[in-house]
């Protein structure tokens, strides 16, 4: 624009219009300030969160007084000090004999039925979620059930109102099994089936089914189109082409989710096993309900180291293919 | 099945008829009017600045697009086919023996060269055989790849990564995987944009003595003239959508060429400004 906002302020002083009042600066600081953009939305949300936060403190049945009173430094004392210490050391303090003893005994009872319950639930539940996924993925990917597949553009309406009606039902599906929470599937499947593995299993694997189903259709959808479309000039079916080039296309990333959720269905065949499935977390309500907490405190710890070699297994697993891809 | 249905595909070569035929996208025409016959197992080049409309001709004579006037006809030893009315199945059968190598290759990367040259034969093949060929290729489908590679000048990539291989390389593949089709007709868009004049060269010598040595129709578009000149008996130049010549290649003369990429250049300046 005007001839001194290109020269070094400094040096010379320029048009008179272009001197600031440290006789450098060309630019009207004030008046860009005045009209800088700010963002409305964004000041108010700040606002209406701390109202929010204070609102939730004062209108729950919260009461600091409550949380740190005699009784319940009483409890939290004995819990601590007591209850969660093994029961054969109550009396004689640290053993390490009767410490491995005690551990090993409720190992050989209950702990390790539950943790090859627990796992046998989580691989059983993702294995067959994977291969509902693997199914009904293609029919929500909308480049591909279609009239015209893998076409450059294509128009919706070229879709046809059958393959739209299909993606349509398969999505609504999907959703419909990712948005009912594996807790409230294993409580149906209790109903129906009564109390043994499957419900759990069943649960796992629909609600996981329809998490890694959306994602594998959005895989699907994403993929570099130029290799379809050459098999398809090339006179490919779909399930041609599916089995030929988009399978192997999208496979590490297919994996990538299945692990990913693997880890997750862990964690909730533990928790599951509160229902009465014959998981860790079945031993854990059980010592609960005794009383037993030292017990407790032996599966949950149980309970944490599976889920944490779930996350490893995981975590190699996603790493080496991430490298594949 | 597969074996049956290879034996009686008709070994000629397809022809193709194009009649008045255009292309509209919204407000551009990419195609205006186009009148062309291409006689089975003949060999032509299709020239032109880019935006000419050369890809657009190739996708309607394999029936990837359709035209939004006119007709494009494809001639075979069975009599013609309009493409734009085939059913979905004689459209199968048809493209399983078009032949086209895309300009950008569009193999799949992450399997071997073996498999990306058997999906050459997915247009003849059901799903449970196409699965079968992909996970335990047999010996014959692994010599016949092997013997297409070699043809090709790559025949000890057979077992390789396809993304371990080379532009030049990946190229072959994919004309090993049109071969594959066995081919009445073979179209190629740009195939040697992407290489240096060297390849370049071989990879037009490689088709056209293909072409002449297994009878199939062949369809090139290049934007190098030299080599459009060298190698091809008949050159169709487009510019603008219309053909702008169609003739033998000997009686085209220089300027004429000239002329050709002269006016884009011309165009780009009016469009600059």
């Amino acid at each position: 624009m005007s001839a001194a906002h290109g020269g070094s302020g400094s040096s010379s002083g320029a048009g008179p219009a272009s001197v600031g009042p440290r006789g450098g600066v060309a630019l009207d600081l004030a008046a860009l300030r005045r009209t800088k953009p700010t963002s409305r939305l964004l000041r108010l949300s700040i606002v209406l969160l701390g109202l929010l936060v204070v609102w939730a403190w004062t209108a729950g049945d919260f009461d600091f007084g409550d949380l740190v009173s005699e009784r319940r430094a009483e409890n939290v004392r004995r819990f601590l000090g007591e209850e969660i210490t093994p029961y054969p050391l109550r009396e004689t303090g640290f053993d390490q004999a009767a410490f491995v003893e005690w551990a090993k005994t409720l190992w050989d009872e209950r702990g390790r039925r539950g943790v090859a319950a627990t796992l046998s639930i989580a691989v059983l539940a993702i294995a067959l979620a994977g291969a509902m996924a693997l199914l009904l993925a293609p029919l929500a990917a909308r480049n591909l059930a279609t009239a015209r597949p893998f076409e450059f553009g294509a128009a919706r309406a070229a879709r046809g109102p059958g393959w739209r009606a299909l993606t349509t039902a398969v999505r609504a599906l999907l959703v419909l099994l990712r948005a009912i929470p594996e807790y409230v599937w294993a409580f149906l499947f209790l109903a129906m089936l009564g109390p043994s593995a499957w419900p759990a299993v069943l649960a796992l694997a629909i609600h996981n089914s329809g998490i890694l189903g959306k994602l594998g259709a959005e895989t699907i959808e994403n993929l570099e189109a130029r290799p379809l479309v050459a098999l398809r000039d090339a006179g490919a079916t779909r399930r041609g082409a599916w089995i030929t080039a988009i399978l192997p296309l999208s496979l590490a990333r297919f994996l990538l989710y299945f692990f990913y959720r693997f880890e997750t269905c862990v964690r909730e065949a533990t928790v599951l096993g509160m229902l009465g499935v014959v998981s860790l977390g079945y031993w854990i309500q059980d010592a609960r309900s005794k009383h037993y907490y030292d017990e407790m405190l032996f599966f949950v710890a149980l309970g944490a180291a599976i889920v944490l070699l779930g996350d490893l297994v995981s975590a190699a697993a996603r790493a080496v293919l991430r490298r594949a891809r | 099945m597969t074996a049956a249905r290879r034996d009686d595909a008709p070994p000629g070569a397809f022809g193709f008829e194009v009649r008045r035929a255009s292309v509209v996208y919204g407000p551009r025409r990419v195609l205006d009017q186009v009148d062309l016959a291409f006689a089975p197992g003949e060999v032509v080049a299709l020239v032109g600045p880019s935006g000419a409309g050369k890809t657009t001709l190739l996708r309607l004579l394999n029936a990837a697009l359709a035209p939004t006037e006119g007709v494009v006809l494809a001639t075979g030893p069975s009599g013609a086919v309009q493409l734009d009315r085939a059913t979905p199945r004689e459209l199968r059968a048809l493209r399983s023996r078009i032949g086209f190598v895309h300009q950008d290759l569009a193999l799949v990367p992450n399997v071997r060269v073996l498999q990306n040259v058997l999906h050459g034969r997915l247009g003849r093949q059901g799903f449970v055989a196409a699965l079968r060929s992909s996970l335990f290729p047999s010996r014959a489908e692994e010599e016949a790849a092997a013997r297409l590679l070699d043809r090709v000048g790559i025949g000890e990539k057979l077992f390789q990564r396809t993304d371990t291989l080379s532009g030049g390389q990946r190229q072959r593949v994919a004309i090993a995987r049109a071969l594959y089709q066995e081919p009445a007709a073979l179209l190629c868009d740009e195939p040697v944009s992407s290489v240096d004049p060297a390849r370049a060269r071989d990879t037009v010598l490689l088709l056209t003595a293909l072409a002449k040595e297994r009878g199939f129709t062949l369809v090139v578009s290049l934007h190098d003239v030299r080599l459009a000149r060298e190698f091809f008996p008949r050159l169709v130049a487009l510019r603008g959508g219309s053909v702008w010549f169609d003739r033998r290649t000997a009686e085209v003369r220089p300027s004429e060429l000239e002329e050709l990429y002269r006016l884009e250049r011309v165009e780009l300046l009016a469009d600059g400004s």
